[in-house]
């Protein structure tokens, strides 16, 4: 469960700073399937970076499990990122000169689980979503969605609460976007909390909750009962 | 992460940029290659003088005058003492050989030689282990007759007279502006040398050379070849020293010196440390700069994988991760490159001893200083930039392109 206090973003100081996020208040229960719409500068990506222990705020709590967030070393926030959250971005983000499997082992690297083990569960994790005969692949070799695929199959891998993912179609085709929008929904109703951070509302339809934000602030709250 | 993980990353991360890991490395090579050469030259190049400087004899001691003393012509070191040496210590001491050297040329029918002319006694071939190949060595009557006759090396005897034999034909010495004619009775064997410690030698009588250069019973020193039973040479000198004085009347006043095969291998191998010493803190300096490219390299890695840092960051790396993972590939950088510098060394090692007509191995010792070296030059100069990555924002580093 994620609970935010008053969440208050703030970059810079005196006259030029700039107000991301002023007081978000907000509580994301566990296996929810939650998207968070806003046009660009609207605060959503500051929220998101909070979100994944990427970033502090400047006021505010952020309770993640139980435990508070804002009092944690850059070390400790490194830990809670490795534990807790799993990350899928626009851009994938893999290493290209690793292969899909040694891609989705990294986490597990920063996590200390030893090296056959490591093998095992990212082969388990590619095999979820769908790459079993791409294991050995690299980036460069495959497609969008593939890239994507892999980029969650890593997020998944250390068994995270809470799946975060920045505009993770937004570099896709609509074939791509929708493979990977049925994996998030196959992946929430095995009760994963999954968070989409997009500017596209038909991404946006598919969760059972969206918040919209603009100007640093909520402005609608919106749970759907499909 | 362990350490073996990060060394998989940055072995893939080398790889990856082969033209540039090797030009980095390559200031590494040329650094360590130079030093470990230069060290195990200068290891071997000591043994080879030590081994040379045993054999002139370890049982050995030399007594000279010490030349900040003023020295009476009673005082001076005499064919007397020599005689008194011999009697008085006769349980102790093998030899005592007078040393009276002189610088001349010889000069055979047909061809003319520098040489150092060398006073002889009955035991002088003994003490200076020398073989004879033609001819015999000087013998009482040679001694007690003043005669002119001489006993010369085998390289002499080739400038000389070729492969013809040299015993019995008649040269004319020249040294202290006098020429007198002498006979050859003998050939020895030249001992090998190091290069350069060579020299054309002919002895003669010690009486003959007393007379023919008016030395009035003066000699330069003394060398005292001690029996193999004496348990402390250096002790026993002091005694023959003390008993020179004495017999000189000069006792305690210093004026005499002593120096053994000992000593002189110490002060050949301090020199030769010094020179070792200087030469590599030289090859030294081409380390530094191989570190220098070590830590440019890095950088520039840095500055290039700034989203992979990112991507690290993110998915739970700590600072220590991405310093661990920098670090190690800088140090694996350097110790590659020690390792090939190491092989070089050890090749060129192998063709400068040859050069050097002395069998040079490469050293343990300069292994080991190749080893310490790449890794501190890794860990010194991979340092600010692993600091440099791992203190990366997350943030920051995954937006950068």
């Amino acid at each position: 469960m994620l609970v935010v206090k008053n969440l208050t973003k703030v970059y810079g100081t005196g006259d030029i700073s700039v107000r991301a996020l002023s007081g978000i208040d907000l509580t994301i229960n566990e296996g929810e399937y939650v998207s968070i719409i806003g046009p660009s500068g609207s605060g959503k990506s500051t929220l998101m970076n909070i979100l994944g222990c990427l970033d502090q705020a400047t006021e505010g709590e952020y309770i993640l499990d139980n435990h508070s967030t804002q009092t944690l070393s850059s070390r400790e926030l490194a830990v809670v990122r490795n534990k807790k959250i799993g990350f899928v971005f626009q851009s994938y983000h893999l290493l290209p000169k690793l292969t899909a499997l040694r891609n989705v082992e990294l986490s597990m690297i920063y996590a200390g689980v030893p090296r056959e083990e490591r093998k095992r569960r990212a082969i388990e994790a590619l095999t979820k979503v769908g790459l079993a005969d791409r294991v050995g692949h690299r980036p460069t070799e495959l497609s969008g969605g593939q890239k994507q695929r892999v980029a969650i199959a890593r997020a998944l891998v250390n068994n995270p609460s809470i799946i975060l993912a920045d505009e993770p179609t937004g570099n896709l085709d609509t074939e791509s976007t929708h493979e990977i929008l049925k994996l998030f929904n196959q992946l929430n109703a095995e009760g994963k909390t999954i968070i989409i951070v997009t500017h596209e509302h038909d991404v946006a339809e598919v969760t059972n909750r969206r918040l919209t934000f603009r100007d640093g602030l909520m402005v609608s709250d919106q749970v759907v009962i499909k | 992460m362990s350490i073996i993980e990060a060394f998989f990353i940055s072995i893939q991360a080398i790889w990856s940029n082969k033209l540039r890991s090797i030009l980095t490395m390559l200031g590494l090579i040329i650094g360590i290659s130079s030093v470990v050469t230069i060290v195990s030259l200068g290891n071997a190049t000591q043994t080879a003088i030590e081994e040379e400087l045993s054999s002139l004899g370890i049982n050995s001691i030399y007594i000279y005058h010490d030349r900040q003393e003023t020295i009476k012509p009673s005082e001076s070191l005499s064919i007397d003492d020599m005689k008194y040496v011999e009697k008085t210590f006769e349980d102790t001491v093998l030899y005592v050989t007078p040393n009276i050297e002189e610088y001349g040329t010889i000069l055979s029918d047909i061809e003319e030689t520098g040489l150092m002319l060398s006073a002889s006694t009955l035991n002088t071939d003994e003490a200076e282990d020398l073989t004879l190949v033609e001819g015999r060595f000087l013998n009482e009557f040679d001694i007690s007759g003043y005669k002119r006759h001489i006993v010369i090396d085998s390289d002499l005897a080739e400038i000389l007279y070729g492969s013809t034999t040299a015993v019995g034909n008649k040269v004319l010495v020249t040294a202290r502006k006098a020429t007198s004619a002498y006979q050859i009775v003998g050939v020895y064997e030249n001992k090998e040398t190091l290069e350069g410690f060579s020299e054309s030698r002919a002895y003669m009588p010690y009486t003959t050379m007393d007379m023919m250069f008016k030395l009035q019973g003066q000699i330069g020193g003394l060398k005292v070849t001690f029996d193999p039973s004496v348990e402390d040479i250096n002790v026993e000198i002091q005694y023959i020293v003390t008993a020179i004085e004495r017999y000189n009347r000069n006792i305690g006043e210093g004026k005499y010196v002593t120096f053994s095969a000992e000593d002189f291998i110490e002060s050949v191998n301090e020199t030769l440390g010094m020179l070792t010493l200087f030469v590599s803190a030289i090859a030294g300096i081409s380390l530094v700069v191989g570190g220098i490219g070590v830590m440019n390299i890095m950088l520039v890695s840095v500055t290039e994988r700034t989203k992979e840092i990112g991507i690290r960051k993110a998915l739970g790396a700590q600072y220590t991760d991405i310093m661990l993972q920098f670090l190690i590939e800088a140090i694996t950088i350097s110790i590659i490159g020690g390792m090939i510098g190491s092989i070089f060394g050890g090749i060129f090692t192998h063709f400068g001893g040859k050069l050097m007509k002395m069998n040079a191995v490469m050293s343990m010792n300069s292994l080991l200083l190749a080893v310490v070296f790449s890794v501190s030059i890794g860990l010194f100069f991979g340092i600010y930039p692993a600091n440099k990555a791992a203190k990366l924002d997350p943030i920051e580093a995954l937006r950068h392109e």
